[in-house]
């Protein structure tokens, strides 16, 4: 994983990177390469054009420009840009969809959508033990 | 006189729509109201609609756009039009095909298939989604990450 210097997204996980597994972090992500597992922040996680993302993601705030299958919670807001293609169940307080974005998939959205499941930057992680598929892939 | 040589001039009050039940695409009058389909012969109806207060229908169909205000409150088994603005409160299966945009502090409870959507803040969203050009259907296969 690389270091990059922006400030809401000090971590980078760049375009030949393919990850499998669990990843938690604090302030942000960003996506560029392949990734499949789940993802635990109650920061930001802004999955790039060329990145490929198959996780059940937990975030505060999530920006998808590329493609991406599976759960995702935003306490805070999801937003699917013009390239996004997003195939999942999605629960979050605010959706912002740009027009040419593609969704399929159950929402769940409003300001009581994500309750139970507070994320408030700064609190500690709550441990996910969800199962990694292994030797096949996520459909 | 052979009828290219015809001085018609266009007519300027066109539009074109597209049919709720066959999906093509057709020119009728602007002020129309309703039309017969040319290619599937069914029903259409032209006008846009707006409820203002509590309406429980079983279909509604219509071309034009499909406005919710505020203090509307829509129960319908199936909503199918051209497009859709929710401002109150809408329950049903919804199939638009144009825009669908849902106001703040909306509430919209239902599957919705439609080319775009467009979500203010506090709006309450519920149900199976399919959006995007062909309803959402063209999510590209990921292949899986290798170890």
């Amino acid at each position: 994983m690389a270091e990059s210097g922006g400030n809401d997204f000090p971590t980078t996980l760049g375009p030949d990177a393919n990850f499998k597994g669990e990843l938690t972090y604090e302030k942000g992500m960003r996506l560029q390469g392949k990734f499949e597992g789940n993802i635990n922040t109650a920061g930001r996680l802004h999955v790039t054009k060329e990145a490929k993302l198959m996780a059940d993601v937990d975030a505060g705030w999530i920006s998808v420009e590329g493609d991406v299958r599976g759960k995702l919670t935003a306490s805070d807001r999801v937003e699917l840009k013009q390239s996004a293609r997003y195939e999942g169940d999605l629960t979050a307080s605010k959706l912002v969809v740009d027009e040419g974005a593609v969704l399929n998939g159950h929402v769940t959205v409003g300001p009581d959508a994500v309750k139970g499941k507070p994320h408030t930057p700064g609190a500690p992680h709550r441990p996910v033990n969800l199962p990694i598929p292994q030797g096949q892939p996520i459909k | 006189m052979p009828a290219e040589n015809y001085n018609v001039p266009q007519p300027d009050d066109r539009t074109t729509i597209f049919c709720l039940y066959c999906g093509k695409p057709q020119e009728v009058g602007r002020k129309a109201l309703s039309v017969t389909c040319k290619f599937c012969n069914k029903p259409l109806k032209l006008e846009d609609l707006r409820f203002q207060a509590y309406q429980a229908r079983r279909v509604i169909d219509t071309c034009g756009i499909v406005t919710i205000e505020k203090k509307g409150n829509v129960v319908a088994d199936k909503v199918n039009c051209g497009g859709l603005i929710v401002r109150g409160k809408l329950k049903g299966e919804i199939q638009s095909r144009g825009p669908v945009l849902v106001g703040p502090e909306a509430e919209l409870r239902g599957d919705v298939t439609a080319p775009s959507l467009a979500v203010g803040a506090g709006a309450i969203l519920e149900g199976q989604y399919k959006i995007g050009a062909k309803g959402g259907s063209d999510v590209a296969d990921i292949p899986p990450v290798s170890s």
